[in-house]
C-alpha cells in the first residue's frame, strides 16, 4: 500500500463500523506519520462539521418550541390523513408521461382507481381547498440532443428549473413512480413542449429558455467540459447553478442533474469555477451541460 | 387528549410499555413518546433539511406517520431507531421537493445566529468560534446537496453506510464515494489547523479502536 493509495482511502477509517477490509490501510496509517497527519485533518474537518451543525440545530428552534410540539402533533392526529409528500409530483409525472406517450388510457386508469377517500381525493380536499394550484410542478428540462458531446444551455435561475433526479435517489420505502421518459432524457423521447395536463388542471411547463449558449453572457469553455467527459466517460446531465459577482468572478457553483454527485459533476463544477464571466451585475443563472458520446 | 390525562402513567413508565399502550390505541401514551423523542427527532430533521421551518414540518409529519404506522411496528428495532428512520425519510422527501439551499440560508437567519452568539442554550457544547462557525456553515452550503446530505447522515447522524445507502436508495459504494468526496472538499476549504501532538494522540486512539472493531490481532 503506497501513501497516495492510503490517502485516497482514509475515509474508510472514519466509517462506522469500519469497513471489513480496512485492516491493511489501518496498519499502514499507524506506521506512517504523514498519513496520520492527513487523517487528523479529516477528523478535525468532521469535528468542525459536527460542531457547526449541532450549533445550528440547537439554536434554531424558538424557546417555547418543545413545550408546544406534542400538543400540535396531538391535534394533527385528529385531522384526516394528509397526502404523502411526493404524491403531487407523482401524479403530474404520470400525467406528463401519459401525454407524452399519447397513452390516454393511463389517465383513465388512474381516474378509475381513485375511489372516494383515496390519497388523491384527500389531496383535492386538502386544508383550505387550495390544493389545485399545488399540482403545478416544473417538468424536467427539455431532453438534451443526443449527438454532440457537450451541449450547454443557460437559463435565469428563477427557482423553477428542477433538474431531473436520479431515480435511484428515492428512499427505499417510498418508491416514486418517476416515468422513465422524465427521469432519463433519451434520444427516443422528444423534448417536452410546454403543455397543460388535461386532468386536474395541472400545469406542466418546461423552464423558460433564454437561449444563450454562453451561459449568462459569459464564456463557459466547452473544451474543458468536454475534457470532463473524455476523462470520466459518463453520459448524463449536469445543471450548474452559477453565481457570479459584479466583477464576473464565479463565487458559487452548485451542480444538480444526473451527474451531480459523480466525478463528472465535480469536474464540470471545477471547470465552471475557473471561468471568468463579463463584468456587470452580480447574478445567478443555470447552465445545463449534456455530456454524451 | 394529552399525556396529563392519563393518571396511570408516570415519568418512570418505560418506553416499551408506552409503545405497547400506544399500539393498543392509547393516545396519551403516544403523546408521551412524542415528548421523550421530540428533541432528537427535531435535531435529526434539522440536520437533514437545514432550516427550522422545514425541520418543524418534517418532525410533525414524521410523528404523524409513526402514529399511523405504529401497528406495523414489529419492535425488532428500538422505537427510537424506527422513528429515526422515518424522520430521515420524511426529511429527504422534503429536501427533494424544495429546491432551496438551506445551509446557506440557515446562517442568514439572524435570530438563530443571535442565539448562537449569545451562547444559548449552551456555549460549552460547541467549541467553534463565530468566524469558524460561519466558515463551516458556508462550506457546507457550497457542497452539492447529495454530497452534503450523505456526509451529514454518515458523520453527524452516525448512520452506517448500509443504512445511509438504504435511506437514499443508492449503493453503499456510492455512499463511500460521496462521503470521501465531501470530506476532501471541506478539508480543502476549511484547512483545519492542528496541534500536532494532540492530533497524533487522537488518530492513534482512533486506529487502536478500529483495530479492536476489526478484530485484528
Amino acid at each position: 500500500l503506497t501513501c497516495s493509495d492510503a490517502r485516497e482511502r482514509l475515509s474508510a477509517l472514519l466509517e462506522r463500523p469500519p469497513a471489513a477490509d480496512a485492516e491493511p490501510l489501518r496498519a499502514h496509517v499507524e506506521g506512517c506519520p504523514g498519513c496520520r497527519a492527513e487523517l487528523a485533518a479529516l477528523m478535525a474537518t468532521d469535528e468542525k462539521v459536527k460542531g457547526a451543525v449541532f450549533a445550528l440545530s440547537e439554536a434554531a428552534p424558538p424557546a417555547d418550541y418543545f413545550d408546544e410540539l406534542a400538543g400540535r402533533i396531538d391535534a394533527k392526529l385528529d385531522a384526516p390523513p394528509a397526502r404523502p409528500p411526493g404524491a403531487t409530483r407523482m401524479m403530474v409525472g404520470l400525467g406528463a408521461a401519459a401525454i407524452m406517450s399519447g397513452a390516454i388510457g393511463v389517465v383513465l386508469f388512474i381516474r378509475l382507481h381513485e375511489g372516494p377517500g383515496s390519497r388523491i381525493d384527500a389531496l383535492r380536499r386538502g386544508p383550505g381547498g387550495a390544493t389545485r394550484g399545488e399540482t403545478a410542478a416544473p417538468a424536467p428540462p427539455p431532453a438534451p440532443p443526443p449527438t454532440p458531446v457537450v451541449e450547454s444551455k443557460a437559463e435565469p435561475d428563477d427557482g423553477r428549473a428542477a433538474a431531473p433526479e436520479k431515480p435511484a435517489d428515492r428512499p427505499a420505502d417510498e418508491p416514486e413512480a418517476q416515468p422513465k421518459a422524465a427521469a432519463k432524457p433519451s434520444a427516443a423521447a422528444p423534448a417536452p413542449k410546454p403543455m397543460r395536463a388535461a386532468d386536474k388542471g395541472a400545469a406542466v411547463e418546461t423552464p423558460k429558455e433564454e437561449e444563450s449558449a454562453e451561459g449568462g453572457g459569459g464564456a463557459v469553455s466547452p473544451p474543458e467540459v468536454r475534457a470532463c467527459w473524455e476523462k470520466h466517460r459518463q453520459d448524463g446531465v449536469v445543471v450548474a447553478r452559477i453565481t457570479v459577482d459584479a466583477d464576473g468572478r464565479v463565487t458559487d457553483v452548485v451542480s444538480e442533474g444526473t451527474l451531480a454527485a459523480t466525478p463528472s459533476g465535480a469536474c464540470v463544477a471545477e471547470a465552471v469555477r475557473q471561468t471568468r464571466y463579463p463584468e456587470g451585475a452580480a447574478r445567478t443563472f443555470r447552465v445545463t451541460f449534456s455530456l454524451h458520446r | 387528549m394529552l399525556a396529563v390525562c392519563s393518571p396511570w402513567m408516570t415519568d418512570e413508565t418505560d418506553s416499551a410499555t408506552l409503545v405497547s399502550r400506544a399500539q393498543a390505541g392509547d393516545r396519551g401514551s403516544f403523546t408521551e413518546l412524542v415528548r421523550r423523542h421530540q428533541r432528537r427527532a427535531y435535531r435529526t430533521a434539522f440536520h437533514v433539511v437545514g432550516h427550522h421551518g422545514d425541520a418543524d414540518d418534517c418532525v410533525q409529519e414524521a410523528f404523524v406517520r409513526a402514529y399511523r404506522g405504529l401497528k406495523a411496528f414489529d419492535r425488532r428495532a428500538d422505537f427510537s431507531t424506527w422513528l429515526h428512520r422515518i424522520v430521515v425519510n420524511v426529511g429527504l422527501n422534503l429536501l427533494r421537493s424544495r429546491k432551496r439551499r438551506h445551509y446557506v440560508v440557515a446562517f442568514e437567519d439572524t435570530e438563530t445566529v443571535a442565539r448562537i452568539e449569545s451562547g444559548a442554550p449552551d456555549p460549552a457544547r460547541h467549541a467553534l468560534g463565530r468566524d469558524e462557525l460561519a466558515k463551516t456553515v458556508a462550506a457546507l452550503g457550497e457542497l452539492a446537496e447529495p454530497l452534503r446530505v450523505t456526509l451529514i447522515l454518515a458523520t453527524v447522524e452516525e448512520m452506517s453506510y448500509k443504512d445511509v445507502a438504504a435511506a437514499l436508495g443508492i449503493p453503499e459504494g456510492t455512499v463511500a464515494w460521496r462521503v470521501n468526496q465531501a470530506r476532501k472538499q471541506l478539508r480543502g476549504r476549511l484547512a483545519p489547523e492542528l496541534d500536532e501532538a494532540q492530533a497524533d494522540e487522537k488518530t492513534l486512539d482512533l486506529l487502536r479502536r478500529t483495530r479492536t472493531a476489526l478484530g485484528a490481532p
